[in-house]
């Protein structure tokens, strides 16, 4: 697959953006602590999002609190 | 009342409270919050999700946990729910250390989807990763004595045994084994998590000696949330206290409260009798 695999849905964002690119384009609001980010299974920490270029069939898991017991 | 002469203490922090509570399935933020204002929980639960740009931007739950803990001694525990593998719980604890900056994990590791019974092989594999990774843990687990005992040497800072699959609200299944965790693990911090639906279950719990109670639908799903708050508060208080006092030791045989010598006309022939 060439494109990026976004929470376990197959988009057409291709790769080549950043991850803060991504993010952006895909409408997150970027205040820190809000949600984090894993690439393929691996975190991606802020202080990275500005360089990480993605790759394609990249899956990219975009995690934020819920309620839990 | 805060009775601070009875701290319990885990990993040298000092928990603030020994019903700690779930912020699952309460009808609205609101009453979720004034739920644990009626609580002050010493540990609160969350858990992480995938999430949409508009679930992030509109996540009141979150947002009004935040601010409420900003003013509580209470402690975020992030679990792992839902995960049925070591790998699996071990990178979303990864994930859960970084959304919610904490090293508290609730770790759980499901191993039947009918019972939520939990896998408590691959429980131990990934508490034994995440404590060399730093990780302060407390597993989810069963009743089952050599498993504590293993996850205590893997490095937990204590065991939560289940009293009934989560959410029935079934109370302590099996009484006998919390005694026995109680007795074989005398220094070890034992939570009870799971299966308690009634205040006074959760009083049995800690009238057997365990540390705190750890529950959330039998509050969340009450009619009144912040009133059975309030209810379970005052039980796990409750329940501590008759622990610490000592309990009477049971038998089968009537006693008498009230001395029986002394007592007049005894066989003496009174009134119609005589």
């Amino acid at each position: 697959m060439d494109g990026l695999l976004i929470n376990g849905e197959a988009t057409t964002l291709k790769p080549g953006l950043t991850m803060q690119q991504l993010l952006e384009e895909l409408g997150y609001d970027l205040r820190e602590g809000r949600f984090i980010v894993a690439v393929n299974g691996s975190l991606v920490p802020v202080g990275e999002w500005a360089e990480h270029r993605l790759n394609p069939g990249d899956q990219i898991d975009i995690l934020g609190a819920i309620t839990g017991g | 009342m805060k009775d601070n002469s009875d701290a319990l203490v885990i990993n040298r922090e000092k928990i603030g409270g020994r019903l700690w509570l779930g912020t699952s399935h309460y009808p609205s933020p609101e009453v979720m919050l004034r739920a644990l204002d009626a609580a002050q929980p010493g540990f609160v639960t969350v858990s992480l999700r995938r999430q949409t740009a508009l679930e992030v931007a509109d996540n009141g739950y979150w947002a009004g946990l935040q601010d409420w803990m900003t003013a509580s001694d209470a402690r975020l525990l992030p679990n792992t729910a839902g995960c049925q593998s070591a790998s699996e719980a071990i990178r979303l604890a990864v994930m859960a250390r970084e959304l919610f900056g904490t090293s508290w994990i609730k770790l759980e590791v499901i191993g039947d989807d009918y019972t939520l019974q939990p896998h408590t092989l691959e429980l131990v594999d990934a508490a034994t990763e995440l404590c060399r990774q730093g990780f302060d843990v407390l597993p989810y687990c069963t009743d089952d004595l050599v498993v504590c005992e293993a996850l205590l040497r893997a490095g937990c800072h204590g065991v939560m045994p289940w009293a009934a699959p989560i959410g029935t609200g079934k109370g302590l299944l099996n009484p006998y084994q919390l005694r026995t965790l109680r007795e074989r693990l005398p220094e070890a911090v034992i939570v009870v998590d799971a299966g308690i639906g009634r205040p006074s279950q959760a009083m049995q719990a800690m009238e057997l000696g365990v540390d705190a109670v750890l529950l959330n639908t039998a509050v969340a799903r009450a009619h009144d949330p912040v009133a059975m708050a309030a209810a379970f508060s005052a039980a796990v208080v409750g329940g501590r206290r008759a622990w610490a006092a000592g309990l009477m030791a049971e038998r089968d045989i009537a006693s008498p409260s009230t001395a029986v010598a002394g007592l007049p006309f005894w066989h003496q022939p009174m009134g119609r009798d005589a």
